[in-house]
């Protein structure tokens, strides 16, 4: 079986794109350097990515700090009102200590808010929120409702519960992106088996998703949950037990296999009780 | 800002000394004041002197946080102005929700056996005033006055032991007279543990800076009447069994200031009143 | 430069919630430590100590010197700490922090003034040459419980440094190499642990050994140092929440007890490693003599 992960460091140069079609543009994606005409050199440490159908390719690794994007998902934290909008927090998972960049949040920025009619969140509210703008030289900001549908769609202020943090990685998975990686390998896969005449076997670490611990959890326990892509959790539930075994089990399963995140998740039920 | 406060300080000291009309009781022989410092003892007079130093003329419109405490435990003699609630001086003492308490320590060159002058920066000084600054933070009730501060500057002009405790008794009753809300008084004393050679002894309250030196010992403070001690600090090796036992005779002892402290303030607000200052 | 932001609303009541009920973030029980990890370096007298997150390096190191001349039977012991943005982007260098100077009055308090070290031992020629020792305290990460961590790291650094064997005949003065002669041991009069204990919900729950997220939240707090003879080295609640005599008493008590088992495995930890560096060294010694053979 050939190593499908390919590892790279920056500084080194990526051979010359296969392509089945000459001219087709590839969307450089985040990790890489591109140096016209088709150079591209790795910039940050990662595992390479290509997606042959969507034209994409980017570098995947695992980090702290989070940098803001356009139209992540995020969970961050009011630290004071202005005028018109709140100040906000975007703590990074890089604990014990969060560091923070801040943020803007208009006060319109929520389903059907007026001047007269807004949410009034106080300092030290966690919000759940979009980021509608991302650009290097200005503070992001964030909205708290689908521009097309002015419907909430989950966002806004996230009551009770708790907030931890867990690596960027880790919160990417959680939101499901480990899948289209690992989909793109299988297709990988397939098509390089395919051309060697075998048929496909499935090898069980392609089957993991990275989020055996939200299936097997949500399957007993009832609690609500907000990934932001900063690397934050929001866990809610009933009971603080239960919201400490959640949070514990998502925490301890970062480097587990599909299989041990079972088994963690079921350990900590049978101590839960 | 300092010039200020040590004015003021300073004018209510000579007041203290000059005016006729001021209660004599006050100026009594020093040999009354101090306790005995010789060893054994395991009795000792606790007689403090203590006083919000009255005005000349309490009807002129001076700034009611501009009247000094003035405290003698012994020989060491501390005086407190509280300003504030005030604009904050520096940024960082803003707060959105509450008060900032903060404490000036300053020990005067002379205020010791040898003159020496205790730079700001001196480690012993800044935890003084942090632990000082701590304790009155709980006690006052500081989210009555958000951004705003409350300045507590202490001069200490003569050291004999106890001094922690001699500025936390002054700040109280310079806090009371400046009118700033709190919850009870703060009021503290220091314990030492005296162990004669055949293992018996009591606990010896109010220390001098001689016994300071040759005894471990305690300073606390109690809030109000109950028991809850706020502040506590011991420096020097002693038995952990002893512990209980000097905390009793300081609880007692605490009480026994606020009831002192209690008194003088009591007169104090009385003269007052009969002014018509209030 | 990144501020450390306060716990949010959420984290706030979560916590206070959950300590109602008395469960703890990580799961520990309320009078428990996080697990410690001490090692030693191939040097002596560096410590590594790892509370939980929190992680701090003591290394001790000694130089002749001239002694005070207020007391010339004395060698010199200095403690220093130094709180950089390593430990915590919060940090800044170079500038004492009020939190900085509390933080090495404790520690000064806990081992220098308690004698843990034996300062007339260090005295080589009365008023003309003495030893100084240094400890020098490295914050590496900050997790809460800097006190504690730091002071059983300088403790163990003490117990485990070696300093050069001196000979003195009148006034000359031989400091004999590693090789020349085995180092000596300082001598360590007792072994002072310090415990912190954090209030909360108006002193009815209280803390051993608290992360950051808690000593963030919490009202009070009081740091109590014992050896394991039951001698207090030191005590400070400098304000915060007022307890009562009794509840103050009872974490006495606790601190006792933790003390006790924090200096076991201290104790357990340098027998340890003396073994391995005796091992090491027969190691070296046997492929000697082969060399020589």
């Amino acid at each position: 079986m050939s190593l499908v992960v390919q590892v790279r460091f920056p500084g080194e140069t990526l051979p010359p794109l296969e392509d089945e079609k000459k001219n087709t543009t590839f969307k450089v994606g985040p990790g890489l350097t591109h140096i016209s005409p088709s150079t591209l050199i790795v910039s940050r440490a990662g595992e390479l990515n290509i997606d042959q159908r969507k034209h994409t390719i980017w570098m995947e690794s695992n980090s702290k700090r989070y940098v803001a994007s356009q139209n992540d998902a995020i969970i961050a934290t009011v630290l004071r009102s202005t005028a018109d909008s709140y100040i906000c927090a975007i703590p990074s998972s890089n604990s014990p200590v969060p560091s923070a960049s801040q943020a803007v949040l208009p006060h319109l920025a929520f389903p059907q808010a007026t001047k007269k009619t807004r949410p009034v969140l106080h300092q030290g509210s966690v919000v759940y929120a979009r980021i509608s703008l991302a650009n290097k030289h200005i503070d992001p900001e964030l909205e708290c409702y689908d521009a097309d549908s002015g419907k909430s769609e989950g966002f806004g202020e996230l009551k009770g519960g708790f907030v931890f943090g867990v690596s960027l990685g880790m919160a990417r998975r959680l939101l499901g992106d480990a899948k289209k990686t690992r989909l793109l390998r299988v297709r990988e896969r397939k098509a390089e088996a395919g051309r060697k005449g075998e048929e496909y076997q499935d090898v069980g670490v392609d089957m993991s998703s990275g989020r055996e611990v939200l299936e097997e959890l949500g399957e007993s326990l009832s609690f609500e949950l907000a990934v932001g892509r900063n690397g934050r959790i929001w866990v809610h539930s009933g009971d603080p037990k239960t919201t400490l075994c959640v949070m514990r089990c998502i925490q301890q399963s970062e480097f587990l296999t599909g299989k041990e995140q079972r088994q963690l998740v079921k350990e900590a039920l049978k101590a839960l009780g | 800002m300092e010039c200020v406060t040590c004015g003021a300080t300073f004018r209510g000291l000579r007041l203290c000394h000059s005016n006729p009309t001021h209660d004599t009781s006050h100026n009594r022989p020093s040999s009354h004041l101090h306790k005995p410092s010789s060893l054994p003892s395991t009795s000792h007079s606790f007689l403090k002197k203590l006083e919000n130093v009255p005005l000349r003329n309490p009807l002129t419109r001076r700034p009611p946080h501009r009247r000094p405490s003035y405290v003698e435990h012994g020989n060491t003699k501390v005086i407190c102005s509280v300003n504030g609630p005030i604009e904050p001086r520096a940024a960082s003492a803003r707060n959105s929700e509450r008060a900032t308490v903060t404490v000036d320590v300053c020990f005067a060159a002379f205020s010791g056996t040898d003159r020496k002058k205790r730079g700001k920066s001196d480690k012993r000084v800044l935890e003084m005033q942090s632990a000082l600054s701590r304790t009155f933070a709980t006690t006052l009730l500081t989210t009555l006055h958000p951004r705003s501060e409350v300045h507590i500057s202490l001069h200490i002009l003569s050291q004999d032991g106890s001094i922690l405790a001699t500025c936390v008794n002054a700040a109280t009753l310079a806090l009371v007279d400046a009118g700033v809300p709190m919850s009870d008084y703060v009021t503290a004393c220091t314990v030492a543990s005296y162990t004669n050679p055949d293992e018996s002894g009591e606990p010896l309250l109010d220390m001098s800076s001689a016994e300071e030196m040759d005894l471990p010992g305690i300073t606390l403070a109690t809030v109000g009447r109950s028991d809850k001690i706020s502040l506590l600090q011991l420096e020097t090796k002693v038995r952990l069994e002893r512990l209980e036992g000097m905390l009793a005779v300081g609880i007692d002892g605490c009480g026994k200031i606020r009831q002192l402290l209690d008194g003088v303030i009591r007169e104090h607000g009385n003269k007052m009143a009969r002014m018509g200052a209030l | 430069m990144p501020r450390e932001i306060d716990p949010t609303i959420n984290e706030k009541s979560f916590i206070l919630d959950a300590l109602n009920q008395k469960l703890r973030i990580d799961g520990r029980d309320l009078d428990s430590f996080r697990e410690l990890e001490l090692n030693f370096g191939d040097d002596y007298g560096l410590a590594d100590v790892q509370l939980g997150k929190t992680r701090v390096l003591a290394r001790v190191s000694a130089e002749v010197v001239k002694p005070f001349t207020d007391r010339p039977f004395d060698g010199i012991f200095t403690i220093t700490t130094e709180l950089g943005p390593m430990a915590s982007p919060a940090f800044e260098p170079g500038r004492q922090t009020e939190q900085e100077v509390l933080l090495s009055r404790l520690i000064e308090k806990a081992i220098r003034r308690s004698n843990a070290l034996d300062t007339e031992s260090l005295c080589i020629v009365a008023g003309q040459k003495c030893w100084q020792i240094r400890a020098d305290v490295h914050f590496l990460s900050h997790d809460g419980a800097l006190v504690d961590a730091s002071c059983i790291a300088v403790v163990a650094a003490l117990q485990h440094f070696r300093r050069p064997d001196v000979s003195v005949e009148g006034e000359k003065v031989t400091i004999h190499t590693m090789t020349e002669r085995i180092p000596v041991p300082l001598s360590i009069l007792h072994v002072p642990i310090c415990v912190t204990f954090s209030f909360y919900l108006d002193g009815e729950v209280c803390l051993v050994d608290a992360t950051l997220q808690e000593e963030q939240l919490r009202q009070g707090d009081m740091t109590i140092t014992l050896n394991k003879f039951g001698e207090l080295c030191q005590i400070a609640k400098a304000g915060g929440l007022a307890i009562n005599g009794l509840n103050l008493l009872r974490c006495a008590k606790i601190a006792l007890v933790k003390v006790g088992e924090i200096a076991a495995t201290v104790q357990r930890r340098l027998e340890e490693d003396a073994a391995a560096r005796v091992r090491r060294d027969n190691l070296l010694e046997s492929k000697a003599d082969n060399e020589r053979a």
